[in-house]
């Protein structure tokens, strides 16, 4: 690091406490904060001052239906995850870092919680027994986007998509799920759907070693995926 | 668990600092999280609502934040900052990028606000009084910022302007700006200590 550079980048270290750094020169900035322990220091007194500035706004009460849905969701997900039981072999979070907290270390704690991160690769896991009957199991997607969870849960067959906190698909699209048979191509599962929160049933077969993903298509759905998959998951 | 059994959090989780509540939201305890948004719905859901402008904005930007920090609660490290300071700093986090995407429609300056739309909170507690006090407090401090630091600490931090767009805006070069920004908020870390508020840095 030469002196040239770490003045250039102190510069900016209001700017970045404060969210103002545009994409492209935060990553440059967040390399520069892991080698220099003086740009470190002054981030954390700049973060300071920054993390009393809401304290600085006039209360407004949030209504409580927001209360009903936040809880509906939270509620849901906790019970998928007891449904998984504490021995599960959980899904440890590898996830887009959430921005400004990176000179904050990540814990690096094994949670329950991480189970619903579900981010970009991530390892599958299967969940044995669970809520929905002895013969079904709930895998966590080994892909989703960023905070959302995915899980394919499967009974006889039968296969299903639990969604939660899915982004709405892109402007004119919708999302499709597809089956791939190991070393085959993906074939339609049937479903189009545009959900961002809940259940989707598959209407074709699901067998053991499939992969069920999910792609955003143009509206009325495709033959075959004409884009990378947003939610990858694994039977075994 | 159905909505209909729902019965809120339990006296004892009640009794519980943050802190001490998160390694049970790791857990995925719903009932603690509970107690979470009891504390700070009020703040977070004032944050987004200074900077989207609008109830509906403001709503859509809590509910993703709570949902973020309760699918991420093993990313907290309580070395590093209160409950609070981490889960405010993902309403900003998430306001921003609404604001950015466009996702806000109507968005209004501050100080724009209809009167009428806006619910103030009651102050229930001492706990919210103290908040309020610290709230004066904390305006003053920035109003007192010479202008030109106040106003780009402002369009960044609730506005939710890069640099680039407020040198834009202010018709300064980029340096100058960022010179604000870092100098602003040197002062006002300076002022807060004189007022014992804010966490200690570790
Ligand atoms: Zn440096």
């Amino acid at each position: 690091m030469t002196d040239e550079a770490h003045a250039s980048w102190a510069e900016s270290l209001g700017a970045y406490a404060l969210g103002a750094l545009p994409e492209d020169e935060r990553a440059g900035l967040e390399r520069h904060l892991q080698e220099c322990p003086s740009c470190r220091r002054e981030l954390a007194e700049l973060q300071a001052a920054v993390d009393v500035m809401p304290g600085a706004t006039p209360p407004v009460q949030p209504p409580p239906e927001l209360r009903a849905r936040i809880m509906a969701a939270v509620e849901s997900e906790a019970e998928l995850l007891r449904a998984a039981g504490a021995g599960a072999d959980r899904p440890r979070g590898r996830r887009r870092g959430p921005r400004r907290w990176f000179p904050r270390p990540l814990a690096a704690t094994a949670a329950a919680a991480a189970a619903l991160a579900a981010g970009v690769g991530v390892g599958a896991a299967i969940f044995a027994g669970g809520s929905s009957g002895p013969a079904s199991r709930t895998v966590a997607a080994q892909r989703a986007p960023a905070q959302s969870a995915a899980y394919l849960r499967v009974a006889g067959g039968r296969a299903s998509l639990v969604l939660r906190g899915m982004p709405a698909p892109p402007p004119g699209r919708v999302y499709e799920a597809w089956v791939q048979r190991p070393g085959a191509a993906p074939i339609p599962a049937g479903a189009t759907f545009a959900l961002r929160e809940g259940t989707v049933a598959l209407p074709r077969t699901v067998r053991a070693g499939d992969r069920v993903l999910v792609t955003a298509e143009p509206r009325g759905g495709s033959p075959a995926p004409t884009a990378p998959p947003v939610i990858v998951t694994r039977t075994t | 668990m159905s909505l209909t059994r729902r019965s809120g959090p339990a006296d004892a989780l009640r009794q519980l600092a943050d802190e001490d509540l998160m390694p049970l939201v790791r857990a995925g305890e719903a009932r603690a999280f509970e107690v979470l948004y009891e504390r700070h719905a009020t703040a977070a859901f004032s944050l987004a609502y200074r900077m989207c402008g609008t109830r509906a904005a403001a709503e859509d930007v809590t509910q993703e934040a709570f949902l973020a920090a309760w699918r991420s609660g093993a990313r907290y490290d309580r070395a590093r900052g209160s409950v609070r300071t981490w889960l405010l700093g993902i309403v900003h986090n998430r306001a921003i990028d609404a604001l950015r995407r466009g996702a806000v429609r109507e968005r209004r300056r501050t100080g724009d606000e209809d009167a009428a739309e806006r619910l103030p909170a009651p102050e229930r507690t001492e706990l919210e009084a103290a908040r309020r006090d610290e709230a004066r407090a904390l305006h003053r401090l920035i109003e007192e910022l010479p202008d030109e630091q106040g106003r780009v600490i402002e369009l960044a931090y609730f506005g939710g302007f890069t640099h680039r767009e407020i040198a834009d805006m202010l018709e300064a070069p980029i340096g100058t700006i960022k010179g604000r920004m870092r100098l602003g908020l040197e002062k006002m870390r300076v002022g807060l200590e004189g007022l014992g508020l804010g966490e200690a840095v570790r």
